[in-house]
């Protein structure tokens, strides 16, 4: 900036003055004696100095626009010299084009004493300059009227503006190019990871040297850690796209915390951590939403808190926490005894990759993603989570979902054993042959309570709902006789027993004790026929079938012996498909099964309606719900045999 | 009248056909979408019911097919799971002249497929 050499005469006069009088008014305000005084030694001169060298342009001018006084700054842009001043008016610098009411500009000063806006004037050099501006209305010599006004050329700062938009709008566009690319990729990289997954699960069944075990093993591990991460960074793809789109299927919470603790039941031994789980007494677990959302929330939560947790315990809890006619809002309550999380952490822990920056993630690993997907999951929901946590002595992580209530809440008794596993009490006081039934009990698809007495057992049929029961007969309190005799005649509970013995008892077929027997050692095939014959008698339905063939037996026989090749064949298509990973093929089946079981009237509905919703995820929910299929189609097929050997034998 | 049955499970297949040729149509079946167009070329159908969710060739490409390959008005009822809505609108896009959403009885068939043939003039013959 040019320092001014101007004299003050050169200046036009009044306008200064003016401006003088303004300062000096203001600054007198100021109660301070010695600064008022100080104000008042400040020569004239000086405040021409700060009129002229102002890094705004300044001037005056009278009514009708003309100039009367302008600074450097003011003279240099609009190219004119001091004494052109008067000859000058205000409406010459305004842009030809620009959108700028002069008339509207007076009116406001008149009216108001002062006008502000932006204007776009014409320069010496004719560039147009976008100004914001300032025009005070001051009364000069007692009745004379002048406009002094301030203009700050704002034209850079708009350029500036306009350039940084633009690049936020390219940053946005790259982010969402960023998004689509990931999202193709691992797209890409999945197709290939079932084809490893897949292959590495069959090489694994092959024999194999106790080294090679080994290798494959770790391969598997690797391969099905890479997965979750590419399943990760997915869906973190997804939620950012807002492409994530919610089901809406009917579900089991009771089921789903239970297949959740199957899962993870083998961490948490493995760290000596007891997994508790609770659901609020007298809710209805039946309800509508996303299961495979709450599933992958509840996975993430509860996994999350094994790894961070060393040893007691880790707790989930369901809770109502209100409901109306047709809605349910459930809170969810994830707690354990770990570590807990730093608080400098607790504002990030749900954002994205927030794991990755502290040390933490050197020692657990993850991607980071897993409790921001968390967090976008519940909040897709229309739910809230937070957490609540102090280090070393655990974290809880709360949150609440709304769900709809199912509406056909009366389960058919059929229908839900076939949805949920049978429950069968093994009573059994020898260790080893305790762990052996219930492994193949286990293999077979069914859930076992086990106990070693006759009174622990009635303990457990006084609380739990069970199918069947296997008793052995030589136990340490009562015998096994004694036993069913009790639950029979005194609990007057109406169960199966089945008897297991190493030799078949004399008595056995006197007494309605025992509606079967199994030798010990164990056979699978057999334990498996004997506990269908007793626990799935009804399985096909055929009157669908008959209102169809209307009594033709060859039409009805054809039907059934067609069911016999079918069924199996979907089996092994269905098992082949899991062992693939192929999602879309598991999905088609069930919703081909669904036709077959209407046809034979299999009411498993349920089950197909939770395969045909399977995700991306494959995980041991999904290998439940096929060996239930497994089971039940082998059961259809001892089913059709029968029927057809009852039946048909003479057609 | 000659119906084409075109369905991939084939209990519900042999139950539509055993229903179908009781009422007295001359019934044909294909196992899949890409059947039904050979078997189209082949038994020129005056009525064709077809499942959407099929393997090789999907029973919207079937639709299209009559509608916009064999330029064919005649009745084309689709069998979708009250579940995939959208894809028997879809079909109703296409051109499908009804739907029937499973499980169904194969009375509803028949009486759908009475009821499509009668209000039906046909305005092109296969070539």
């Amino acid at each position: 900036m040019r320092l001014s050499t101007q004299k003050y005469s050169d200046l036009n006069a009044p306008a200064i003055t003016n401006n003088m009088v303004l300062e000096r008014s203001l600054s007198l305000s100021d109660t301070s004696p010695k600064k008022s005084k100080n104000l008042n030694q400040i020569p004239l001169i000086s405040e021409t100095i700060f009129f002229e060298n102002s890094p705004i342009i300044m001037f005056s001018h009278d009514l009708d626009g003309h100039f009367i006084s302008c600074n450097e700054l003011g003279r240099s842009t609009f190219g004119f010299s001091k004494d052109e001043f008067s000859s000058k008016s205000l409406k010459d610098f305004i842009a030809k084009d620009a959108i700028f009411d002069l008339r509207a500009y007076y009116t406001s000063i008149n009216e108001n004493s002062s006008a502000t806006g932006q204007i776009e004037l014409i320069t010496e050099k004719g560039e147009k300059i976008i100004c914001i501006f300032k025009s005070t209305i001051s009364i000069i010599n007692t009745s004379e009227k002048i406009v002094l006004a301030t203009l700050i050329d704002i034209s850079d700062r708009l350029l500036i503006e306009k350039e940084i938009l633009k690049r936020a709008e390219t940053a946005e566009k790259n982010a969402d190019l960023k998004s689509v690319f990931l999202s193709n990729l691992t797209h890409e990289i999945r197709t290939p990871m079932s084809a490893i997954m897949g292959f590495g699960r069959l090489l694994n069944d092959t024999p194999l040297s106790t080294e090679q075990k080994e290798y494959t093993q770790a391969l598997n591990l690797a391969s099905a850690n890479m997965l979750k991460m590419v399943n990760d960074i997915l869906d973190s793809t997804k939620i950012e796209a807002g492409q994530l789109k919610l089901e809406e299927v009917t579900f089991d919470v009771y089921e789903e915390i239970q297949n959740i603790r199957k899962v993870l039941n083998n961490s948490a031994k493995s760290k000596d951590i007891q997994l508790i789980s609770e659901i609020e007494k007298g809710i209805d677990t039946q309800i509508i939403g996303d299961s495979v959302r709450l599933n992958q929330i509840l996975m993430n939560l509860i996994g999350n808190a094994i790894k961070f947790t060393e040893i007691g315990f880790v707790k989930i809890e369901v809770k109502k926490l209100n409901e109306s006619r047709d809605q349910i809002t459930l809170n969810f309550i994830v707690s354990d005894s770990g570590i807990g999380i730093p608080a400098n952490q607790l504002e990030t822990i749900f954002d994205r990759f927030s794991q990755a920056k502290h040390s933490s993630h050197r020692k657990f690993g993850g991607t980071g993603l897993g409790l921001s997907i968390v967090k976008s999951l519940v909040e897709l929901q229309g739910g809230k989570i937070n957490v609540i946590s102090k280090a070393g002595k655990g974290s809880t992580f709360n949150f609440q979902i709304k769900y709809k209530k199912s509406i056909n809440t009366e389960v058919k008794p059929e229908e839900k054993s076939i949805g949920i596993k049978t429950r069968i009490l093994l009573v059994e006081d020898n260790i080893l042959n305790q762990k052996l039934a219930s492994k193949i009990l286990e293999k077979l698809g069914y859930e076992t309570l086990t106990v070693c007495n006759a009174n622990d057992a009635f303990t457990i049929l006084k609380s739990e709902v069970i199918d069947l029961i296997l008793m052995d007969l030589q136990l340490p309190d009562i015998n096994g006789r004694e036993a069913a005799r009790h639950i029979k005649s005194i609990m007057k509970l109406d169960l199966p027993v089945i008897a297991i013995s190493t030799d078949r008892p004399a008595e056995l077929e006197s007494e309605s004790l025992f509606v079967d027997f199994i030798a010990k050692p164990f056979e699978p095939g057999e334990i498996l026929r004997k506990i269908q014959n007793y626990t799935r008698k009804k399985v096909l339905n055929l009157s669908y079938l008959n209102s169809v063939s209307e009594g033709n037996l060859a039409f009805e026989k054809d039907i059934l012996e067609s069911a016999l090749d079918i069924i199996p064949n979907e089996t092994k298509n269905l098992k082949d498909a899991f062992k693939l990973e192929n999602f879309e093929e598991i999905k088609a089946i069930a919703h081909k099964l669904k036709s077959t079981y209407t046809i034979l009237g299999v009411e498993a509905e349920a089950t197909l309606n939770k395969l045909e919703t399977i995700h991306s995820i494959i995980n041991r929910n999904t290998e439940n719900l096929i060996v239930e299929i497994e089971l039940l189609h082998m059961a259809i097929v001892q089913n059709i045999k029968i029927e057809l050997k009852s039946k048909f034998s003479q057609v | 009248m000659r119906v084409l049955i075109v369905e991939d499970e084939v209990l519900l297949l042999k139950t539509l056909e055993f229903k179908l040729k009781k009422e007295g149509y001359e019934v044909f079946v294909s196992k899949n979408g890409l059947d039904a167009i050979s078997d189209i070329v082949l038994h020129k159908p005056d009525f064709v019911v077809t499942d959407i969710m099929m393997p090789v060739l999907n029973g919207l490409e079937v639709v299209s097919y009559v509608r916009n390959e064999c330029k064919s008005n005649i009745p084309v009822i689709v069998l979708s799971s009250a579940k995939h809505q959208n894809v028997v609108i879809q079909a109703m896009d296409l051109g499908a002249s009804d739907f029937i959403s499973k499980p169904f009885s194969p009375d509803v068939l028949v009486e759908k497929i009475r009821s499509l043939s009668a209000q039906f003039i046909p305005q092109t013959v296969f070539a």
